[in-house]
């Protein structure tokens, strides 16, 4: 029976289940059972009921070898401790790596009292690629000769036939022990940093990449001379510059994963960009003492797709949320952070905001192609910035595209890790509310068993190996729990609970409430209906009814949930949120004065509760200043903003703060602050091309909005570059003919227009209009608009019979909808007032402009500004007429 | 090397994710596996009582502040034995090449040590731990910790970041895996 067979991975899992259900069974029923199990397959049967065969006697074999190499091994001394290797003499361990143990050795011959290390390969003839790579290490190496480059002096085999390298022995310090050590500040680091760039610099040019460049390769001696060791996995660009040395090859490891460049990862070409990439990471712990990726407890597999997908938090970001995240437990190692640069953590943060942020981050690029050119820009970019001249790099540049899917996949990846921790955030919650020990076990159970279902369980409706979305998961969640944990119905109803509120906060209403719903009835078939379970359920679904417009039934429920609360001690923050929920519940309704209370009721309670809430915080005096918006009360408004703008921005939530700011941005607009509304869309744009890339909505939207400002002020040539920058990824993300490309399409055409770029505006407009007129509805006010600006650069071209019929149709459509007194409306009356004037009929251009210019005569603006020269050309054709 | 960087905190520094902290850290765990043995063996003149489980944890009360947390503990261990593995398997390697065309691998047990079973050879067993690691690293990894670090079931599954019932499990099928590999050969 001692069958051996080909193990592929499916079958050696098929192994592990077998196994270890057929040792609960014995004898013929156990062979029974297997021969059943394994009837596709009768080696497989074989191999485990080999493996069933117990064997007392190997394992104590095993146990009694151990014990007796190690009696011989240690009774010996170690054989290589006093010995010689060339003319070398060992004298001991210095330290032991992938590539094999490294020995501290003396020149034996007296001629040079000089220390050395000296790198032994592990095996003799085990490895060849060890003894290979070893060679071509020494011939690279003896012709680098850099003073912050370690030497090679020698190296052969030994007696054994083993490898060896004989190198310059630095007595010396890690270098991020070392910078620790001294609390070296960010200028001295970027100073060692530097100095290590130049050495690389050197070896690139003579065609070497170091390919390992990691924190315990670089030592800094005790006079602070940097060197860099260890070129052991370098290889000569021209000749293998395409090598593929893998990280997952087992037995000859020689990539730190962690260190890992994504196309080492990949088994990519290696290039001087990779060792850019390992400077990136090295500059980013340097400077904040914390990695750029947190890779522990990952599999290799895990980390391999990190490297790959995720983009690092750029390092400002990095250490805000470590401040965020603040305890206890972790506060001490935090203040140290700062301390070892000299300043404090939060000092340290902001100095790292911004140039240093680029650089790292530039340095740290996915795609070899998009870091720096070499390293000498890397390096010089940082001399930009500490001479505070403006660096090279750009935070993503504009025509960044590539990355967009990698980008997309990582969001979807971060929504279901979310929903994960939420869930397993109720198995702790519930591990809380419960006394009894053992039914608090019973209940984490449960909910592990549940999550592993909903995560792990196949759906037989799906084919194998398609990615299944976040919603789906959720989707997927629902049903189960609906389906099962009938007999468990607190975690039944916590489940739906959470299940509901991340529908909501996806966006998704309808089965939101439908959870939610659920959950809330659950909870009153268990408990009392003041008990604060069920209050909270009916808060929940409340927040949900609001956004589906079911506003009565939201309202009885906030009345509900706020008598049980108000009855308790200690419920602030649930009271603050269900008056944050009436607010909007208030706002919606139009309520105004209501809904200002209520939000402020909020506000003063989460003040109360401190820094904890600076979140809920900021979201509520967002909500707020929408009310006072609604109201009028722009200044408040605009306080308010501001406040909210620096709640988040304190707390590092740059997904929230983009949003603030391009609405502080469109406040300032409406009054009439144009610098500061532009103030504030350079900002909304540069937040938003950090936190959701280059081609985000948000992105585009404020692109457009400035190039309408820059339009209005006369920077012709900056509006057009950037709302044709936001024209094309609104076409990226909408499809060409979406309405809202469509409209960016006619303020580009007015834009073109004005530069009397004639041609391209008719054919930006002519694009807008044929979207709008193919539309079910194809006479719509956006019609309307592009007929009026067609036909106004027609005339501004001197096609006038054409721009009067295009004049007449949008006139009509105007009129159909608007009452006199209508901007829009008024906007069409000047253009075609204007043709009139130039055709020689001046009564009838008189009676629209009269009209039109009483609507926009005071306001600001082109359109006003365009009825002002219509009025203008009317009175001078007039005169000329007359005369 | 930095005498002030004591186990300890290079245990910390490694756990919080500075891979790097055990290369520094191998060659201290090495220096006193090997010099604690050679006391024990001094002291027990009988030889071939040598415990390298016992000498994992000597090493460990020798080198680790005492109120060093649990889960530095365990990976201590695991590092210790890993590092085991290799000082015997090198030994190993080193005494059978210096016996080589001697006629027979050395290391293999003496004919009378134990009763029928196969005599198991060191570098053996370290290639039968390599090919299961290749097929399935974790359970190749849990034999070390058990054989090597004599580790528990608690402070493997606290190494691995796995549960207890999971060490048992592998332990279980990697043991069988091992002893059917070994005679086999």
């Amino acid at each position: 029976m001692s069958s051996t067979i080909e193990l592929t991975p499916s079958r050696w899992s098929r192994v592990e289940t077998l196994f270890e259900q057929a040792s609960l069974l014995e004898g013929d029923e156990r062979d029974e059972w297997l021969a059943e199990e394994c009837a596709d397959d009768p080696e497989l049967r074989d191999y485990v009921a080999s493996l069933l065969v117990e064997d007392e006697d190997i394992a104590e074999n095993i146990a009694q070898a151990i014990v007796d190499t190690a009696s011989d091994a240690f009774s010996e001394t170690d054989s290589l401790e006093g010995e010689h290797i060339g003319p070398y003499r060992v004298e001991r361990l210095i330290g032991a790596g992938g590539m094999g143990m490294v020995y501290l050795a003396r020149r034996a011959d007296e001629q040079f009292d000089q220390q050395v290390a000296i790198k032994l390969g592990k095996h003799r003839l085990i490895d060849p690629q060890t003894e290979d790579r070893l060679r071509n290490e020494r011939q690279i190496l003896a012709d680098l000769d850099h003073p912050n480059i370690a030497r090679l002096f020698d190296g052969g085999t030994t007696d054994d036939g083993v490898p060896y390298l004989v190198m310059e022995y630095i007595d010396g310090v890690r270098i991020d022990n070392f910078c620790d050590a001294r609390r070296l500040g960010v200028r001295e680091r970027l100073d060692l940093f530097q100095t290590i760039c130049a050495a690389v610099h050197y070896a690139h040019q003579n065609l070497v990449i170091h390919r390992d460049i990691k924190a315990s390769n670089i030592l800094v001696t005790a006079d602070g001379v940097p060197k860099l060791l260890d070129f052991g996995i370098a290889k000569l660009t021209d000749t293998q510059g395409a090598a593929t040395d893998g990280l997952t090859r087992e037995g000859s490891v020689i990539m730190t994963p962690q260190n890992a460049a994504p196309e080492q990862v990949l088994g990519r070409t290696i290039t001087t960009a990779t060792d850019t990439y390992a400077l990136g990471l090295l500059l980013y712990n340097m400077l904040t003492g914390l990695r750029a990726f947190p890779l522990d407890d990952l599999t290799p597999a895990e980390i391999a797709r990190v490297i790959c997908e995720m983009d690092p938090v750029r390092p400002s970001l990095r250490l805000a949320q470590a401040l965020a995240g603040r305890d206890d437990d972790n506060a001490r190692t935090i203040e140290l952070l700062g301390r070892d640069r000299g300043t404090s953590t939060e000092r340290l943060r902001r100095r790292l905001r911004g140039d240093l942020d680029t650089i790292v981050m530039n340095a740290l690029r996915k795609e070899p192609e998009r870091r720096y050119g070499s390293v000498e820009a890397l390096s010089a970019d940082i001399t930009l910035h500490r001479r505070s001249m403006p660096i090279e790099a750009r935070a993503d540049s504009w025509r960044y595209r590539t990355g967009k899917f990698l980008r997309r996949h990582y969001v979807g990846a971060a929504v279901s890790a979310a929903i994960v921790v939420l869930l397993v955030g109720v198995a702790v919650v519930l591990s809380i509310q419960n006394q009894r020990i053992t039914e608090q076990r019973d209940r984490a159970q449960e909910v592990s068993r549940f999550l592993e279902v909903v995560f792990t369980a196949p759906d037989p409706s799906r084919a194998n190996g398609e990615t299944i979305t976040a919603r789906e998961l959720l989707d997927a969640g629902a049903l189960r729990i609906q389906a099962g944990l009938g007999n468990s119905p607190d975690i039944q109803a916590e489940l739906m609970g959470t299940i509901g509120r991340v529908y909501f906060s996806l966006g998704v209403y309808e089965p939101s409430v439908e959870m939610l719903e659920a959950a809330l009835e659950t909870q009153l078939r268990n408990h009392r209906p003041g008990h604060p379970l069920v209050a909270s359920a009916q808060n929940d679904l409340a927040r949900s009814l609001i956004r589906r417009g079911d506003y009565d039934r939201a309202r009885q429920l906030l009345n509900k949930a706020l008598a049980t609360f108000e009855a308790r001690d200690s419920a602030a923050a649930e009271l603050a949120d269900i008056h944050h929920n009436f607010a909007q519940l208030t706002l919606q309704t139009g309520e105004l004065q209501a809904a200002e209370d209520y939000a402020e009721t909020s506000i003063g309670i989460f003040r109360s509760l401190g820094t904890d809430y600076r979140a809920d915080l900021a979201t509520l005096n967002a909500t707020l200043a929408r009310i006072l918006q609604v109201r009028g009360d722009l200044d408040r408004t605009e306080s308010l903003l501001r406040e909210a703008i620096s709640l988040v921005a304190d707390d590092g939530n740059d997904a929230a703060l983009a949003y603030y700011q391009q609405n502080l941005a469109v406040l300032l607009r409406s009054k009439g602050d144009f610098a500061g509304a532009e103030t504030a869309l350079a900002e909304t744009i540069s937040t938003a091309r950090r936190v959701y890339g280059d081609e985000h909505d948000l992105v585009a939207a404020a692109l457009m909005d400035k190039g309408t400002l820059l339009h209005m002020r006369g920077s012709y040539d900056e509006a057009e570059q950037l709302m044709r920058e936001a024209l094309r990824l609104n076409i990226n993300n909408r499809g060409p003919d979406h309405t809202f490309v469509a409209i960016d399409r006619i303020l580009i055409g007015m834009l073109l227009h004005d530069q009397l770029k004639l041609v391209e505006a008719e054919a930006m407009l002519r694009e807008a209009l044929a979207v709008f007129e193919g539309s079910p509805d194809p006479d719509n006010q956006y019609t309307a608009s592009a007929l009026t600006e067609l036909g106004a650069v027609l005339s501004t071209n001197g096609r006038l019979d054409d721009a009067l019929g295009l004049l007449d149709r949008a006139l009509a459509i105007r009129e159909r909808d608007y009452q006199p007194g209508n901007a829009l409306l008024a906007a069409t009356q000047t253009e075609y007032a204007d043709v009139l004037t130039q055709l020689g009929r001046y009564g009838d251009a008189e009676r629209l402009l009269e009209q039109s210019v009483a609507v926009l005569g005071d306001a600001s603006g082109r359109r006003s500004q365009r009825a002002d020269a219509a009025w203008q050309r009317l009175q001078r054709a007039r005169g000329t007429n007359q005369r | 090397m930095n005498a002030d960087l004591t186990v300890t905190t290079l245990l910390r520094e490694w756990r919080s994710g500075d891979a790097q902290a055990l290369e520094r850290l191998t060659p201290l765990v090495y220096d006193d596996l090997r010099r604690l043995a050679r006391r024990q063996l001094r002291s027990e003149r009988s030889g071939h009582t040598l415990q390298a489980t016992a000498l994992v944890n000597e090493a460990f009360a020798n080198l680790a502040d005492a109120d060093i947390p649990f889960a530095d503990r365990a990976h201590f261990f695991a590092l210790a034995a890993r590092m085991m593995r290799r000082i015997l398997t090198d030994y190993g390697r080193r005494r059978a090449s210096q016996k080589r065309g001697g006629g027979q691998r050395a290391l293999t047990l003496q004919e009378d040590r134990v009763g029928d079973g196969k005599q198991v050879d060191i570098i053996e067993l370290d290639d039968a731990l390599e090919r299961l690691a290749q097929l399935d690293a974790r359970k190749s990894d849990v034999l070390v910790l058990h054989y090597f670090g004599g580790m528990s079931y608690d402070e493997t599954a606290q190494a691995l970041d796995i549960s207890a019932a999971t060490v048992d499990r592998d332990l279980r099928l990697a043991k069988a895996w091992l002893a059917k590999e070994l005679k086999d050969q």
